[in-house]
């Protein structure tokens, strides 16, 4: 045999070459690792028994009895799941629940040692239930029931996705807002303020507002305010007042003849003092803030048509809330470099807050804390000409012709939603307005 | 070492397109395919196997378009598909190595395609992406690109080879939601064959790709929002408006082969075990720009695939009988993340609070071919090809519980006749005629009363269900006329024209039928 050594070696030397390059390429694939272990250890999903518990602030002394028709109901509005249960006493008991955020809602009712009846509610907003702490043991939630006070005025109609003219493709000049008295006395609008919450980023992003007012605050983009000296605006049980983005007949060809709503009746308008979109015989809303000034910037005002926050708040007597001047009460979201200067206002002024998001998947981004509303309204879809309605509560029984309205603080269980928008569809019109007299 | 692949695909696709003539009167379509059938280690995934295959030099150029339309098709497959591309191979023997290569560009138009908005080919096995309920055309265009290079054996006993594959798609749905989607796949599989002795050789071979789609979805009319849904698996759906989501998805496959290979004076056969593990993971990208370096992960899979195969050859001088068996084990998991968003001044971004299997895909399939060839030089003069193919698929979604189920066996067989058309120029007539039968079991889809009524669950898996149930049959036929270019040249041409037509009953679908025309050049 006959070894050609130069032939071998460079077999060699390519063997060698190919080795390293062999190498470097699994080098390549290792790279991956933390990739495929943290996939390789993935479990198969297992149900999830909760275990809700209720409490209420004077449950201590043991003097509320809960009633035998306490609903609860967990929702997983990102993957569309509702648990519903009917139980008595203070604790349930749900089974096999997939994993997920839920907002959870309870009401119901208790009765105290004479009898009375309490109206209970209790809710959580993007509760996260997941696998418990100790294997095969349930997941403890805990609810804190309130007493359901029912707000003096509330949002008793909104109107806010705008119509589809036949040859364009939007109309949103007929958004409007109704606020009912939900009392049986008379109620004052004069003072009330109106604004908006900024509406939930098309792409979810977030708002970050300062660490240290966590819980203390909702951010309003724009503020108006109602007229009047005092007792210049009534709402007598039973009335309402409309208060129109523009109180114009939409249904007239210069605007939407397939537009829903003739607003010319609106009690208020937002007037922007637009040429093309001119003063109206509603009264005008008082303009306050916008963007860190008092200044009435822009040519009409527009809520979004996806839905946003809408909050009615009254500044305490003695308070002095003035954002434009008090610059601790201004603040800009911190996750958009273009965000306006909002105005905050402290949870307690609010009297009614209501929140529109674009639809359900939307919720786990809420911007309005589950304590003023733990649900939200929603169309689903923009320029449908249609609105959302607040539910009546009929088992409180009307005198003095008041109608009083659901108000659980709740809007998904309060509203009805995806109406025809309808101006006073319970409550009446106020004697003052304009086209009365 | 990029260099050095790079010279090698190079070389490999130079190979595609100037590889040597070394046939008399060039390769017949029918003597190309026998060519190509004939190398068993070529269709293993070892590209160390080449030099075992004693293969001829060849090169190919094929233009061609195709057509499929007809209502017998899933949900989102597309009312009518077709492609026009050109597709090249070659294979060249340097002595010093041994390299082939592929290049294939296609226009891919689908027409009227539904519930899917978001990524190039739905069914890859990602069951996470988003869909919407339009009829929408798509144009995609997909290149693709595999080469192969090897060495001869060294010591007459060891052979080393690489095999690399690019792919890209870039896909356009048509009709908002709509998408813009990139698609790339990279892969390097290094293997080596050691022949014991003149018979017996074994091989290995590691697999490894890199795979990563982008996916960017917008509204052209910004004043219409749009419904479309996430889907999660069998159905399980979120449902959104809005002008869609920006999603990256990328992962990888690692994997390995295993070959053994006896040859014999007119006998060849090839025993192959494969494994594949690929891990993709999905992240949302529009909903993490608060944060970019905590996107928010939103599920993953792990997509374990094991293949075995047998060929055997037995091939004499004038007749030819091949045996192919083929099983194939896939299971897919559809992992679900449960995150929150933490809104914090200091940190925002997603926080995952756990992840789970939520649902599993796993596919069985089981084949066997046989094929009768009558030789005649260096093609064939006739041959019957007949198969059975057994498929069986079993999906759940684990909570809440949906499961779908179906299975079938489809039996073919196919007869082709190579007319010599005088004996000068090479001149054939190769014709060939087909037809076969699919037996369906009874599928099943069920789905638990918790999840929402959406059109992923009554359009889309009930679509899809009632398609995988349907029973059929197809029938065709095609025709390839090619000749010399001259007859001092050895360059041969071809031009082949394909008809295919599935005809059934069930659930209102009616049929589908395929037509393709080619023009083709091999040397």
């Amino acid at each position: 045999m006959v070894w050609n050594f130069k032939s071998l070696s460079n077999n060699k030397t390519i063997m060698k070459k190919y080795i390293y390059a062999l190498a470097s390429f699994l080098s390549l694939g290792f790279a991956s690792c933390d990739q495929f272990d943290e996939v390789a250890d993935a479990k198969p999903v297992n149900g999830v028994d909760v275990i809700v518990d209720l409490n209420t602030a004077s449950r201590s002394s043991d003097k509320l009895i809960f009633g035998n028709d306490i609903v609860v109901k967990f929702n997983n509005y990102a993957e569309g799941l509702e648990y519903k249960k009917v139980f008595s006493g203070d604790r349930c008991v749900l089974e096999n629940l997939v994993p997920g955020l839920y907002s959870i809602n309870i009401a119901g009712k208790a009765y105290d040692e004479d009898g009375d009846e309490y109206i209970l509610s209790g809710s959580l907003a993007n509760y996260p239930i997941d696998k418990p702490a100790v294997e095969g043991q349930p997941v403890n939630v805990q609810v804190e029931m309130q007493g359901s006070v029912k707000g003096s005025l509330v949002f008793s109609e909104i109107y806010f996705c705008g119509s589809k003219p036949v040859n364009a493709f939007s109309y949103f000049r007929d958004q409007f807002y109704e606020i009912a008295n939900n009392t049986n006395e008379v109620q004052y609008l004069d003072g009330l303020h109106f604004g908006h919450t900024d509406a939930i980023a098309f792409d979810k992003t977030r708002p970050i507002w300062p660490d240290s007012d966590a819980g203390k605050y909702l951010y309003i983009d724009r503020v108006w305010k109602f007229p009047g000296n005092g007792t210049d605006y009534p709402l007598q049980p039973g009335e309402s007042a409309v208060i129109a983005q523009f109180a114009a007949n939409h249904k007239l060809e210069i605007y939407n003849p397939t537009s829903p709503v003739d607003c010319s009746t609106a009690e208020f308008e937002f007037n922007m003092n637009n040429v093309n979109y001119p003063d109206q015989p509603a009264f005008d809303m008082v303009h306050v803030y916008y963007d860190g000034g008092a200044a009435m910037t822009g040519i009409q005002y527009l809520t979004s048509v996806f839905g946003t926050g809408y909050v009615i708040f009254r500044i305490p007597e003695g308070d002095n809330w003035n954002p434009v001047l008090d610059m601790s009460l201004q603040v800009k979201n911190a996750a958009d470099s273009w965000s306006d200067i909002f105005a905050k206002v402290p949870i307690d002024y609010v009297v009614d807050v209501v929140e529109g998001i674009r639809n359900e998947s939307y919720v786990d981004a809420k911007n309005i804390p589950a304590i003023l509303d733990a649900g939200f309204v929603s169309i689903g879809d923009t320029y449908r000409g249609l609105g959302v309605t607040r539910k009546l509560d009929t088992e409180i029984p009307a005198t003095n012709g008041a109608i009083l309205y659901q108000d659980t603080n709740n809007s998904t269980e309060d509203f009805e939603c995806g109406v025809v928008p309808v101006l006073h569809r319970y409550s009446k019109m106020p004697s003052w307005n304009h086209s009365l007299n | 070492m990029s260099k050095k692949i790079y010279k090698v695909a190079g070389a490999a696709v130079l190979a595609a397109l100037c590889a040597p003539v070394v046939s008399a009167q060039g390769y017949s379509p029918a003597a190309l395919e026998l060519l190509k059938e004939q190398r068993v280690w070529f269709h293993s995934s070892n590209a160390a196997g080449a030099i075992l295959d004693n293969t001829q030099n060849y090169s190919e150029v094929k233009f061609g378009y195709d057509n499929t339309a007809g209502n017998f098709h899933r949900p989102q497959e597309g009312k009518s598909i077709s492609n026009a591309g050109v597709d090249c191979e070659g294979f060249m023997n340097l002595n010093t190595a041994l390299v082939w290569g592929e290049f294939s560009f296609k226009q891919r138009n689908v027409n009227e395609s539904q519930f899917n908005a978001s990524i190039a080919d739905p069914f890859r096995g990602m069951p996470f992406f988003y869909a919407d309920e339009h009829l929408s055309d798509w144009r995609n265009q997909d290149y693709y690109m595999k080469f192969r290079a090897s060495t001869p054996l060294y010591w007459g006993k060891f052979a080393a080879g690489i095999e690399g594959v690019y792919r890209a798609t870039i896909a356009a749905k048509q009709l908002d939601p709509r998408v813009d989607t990139r698609y790339f796949e990279l892969g390097l599989n290094p293997g080596v064959v050691y022949s014991i002795d003149g018979h017996n050789s074994i091989g290995a071979d590691f697999q490894y790709s890199a795979v990563k789609e982008d996916s960017r979805m917008s509204n052209v009319n910004i004043t219409v929002s749009q419904t479309y849904y996430m889907l999660y698996g069998l159905g399980m759906a979120s449902k959104q408006i809005g002008d869609g989501n920006s999603t990256d998805y990328h992962g990888h496959v690692v994997g390995g082969g295993l070959q053994y290979n006896y040859q014999a004076r007119g006998f060849n056969a090839l025993l192959t075990g494969d494994y594949t593990r690929h891990i993709e993971n999905l992240e949302n990208l529009k909903y993490s720009n608060t944060n970019p370096t905590v996107p928010e992960n939103k599920a993953s899979i792990k997509d374990d695939t094991w293949k075995a195969g047998l060929k055997v050859f037995k091939d004499g001088e004038n007749w030819g009988n091949h045996f192919t068996l083929g099983a194939s084990f896939r299971k897919i998991s559809g992992i679900q993340y449960l995150n929150e968003f933490n809104d914090s001044e200091t940190d925002p971004g997603w926080e995952n609070i756990s992840y789970n299997i939520r649902s599993t895909y796993k596919t069985t399939a089981l084949s066997a071919d046989y094929s009768l060839i009558r030789y005649r030089a260096d093609e064939y003069a006739w041959r019957v090809d007949a198969g059975v193919m057994y498929n069986k698929q079993k999906d759940r979604y684990i909570l809440p519980e949906a499961r779908k189920d179906y299975d079938g066996v489809y039996t073919h067989i196919t007869g082709k006749y190579n007319f010599k058309l005088g004996s000068k120029m090479n001149r054939r007539l190769l014709v060939s005629a087909t037809a076969g039968v699919m037996m369906a079991g009874d599928g099943e889809y069920y789905h638990s009363d918790a999840m929402p009524d959406y059109p992923t669950i009554s359009v889309l898996e009930t679509g899809d269900i009632q398609y995988f149930s349907s029973d059929y049959w197809n029938a065709g036929a095609s025709a390839t006329y090619s000749q010399q270019i001259k007859s001092d040249n050895r360059m041969n041409c071809y031009a082949r024209a394909e008809f295919n037509y599935v005809k059934t009953n069930d659930y209102g679908f009616n049929h589908r039928r395929y037509m393709s025309f080619a023009l083709g050049f091999t040397f």
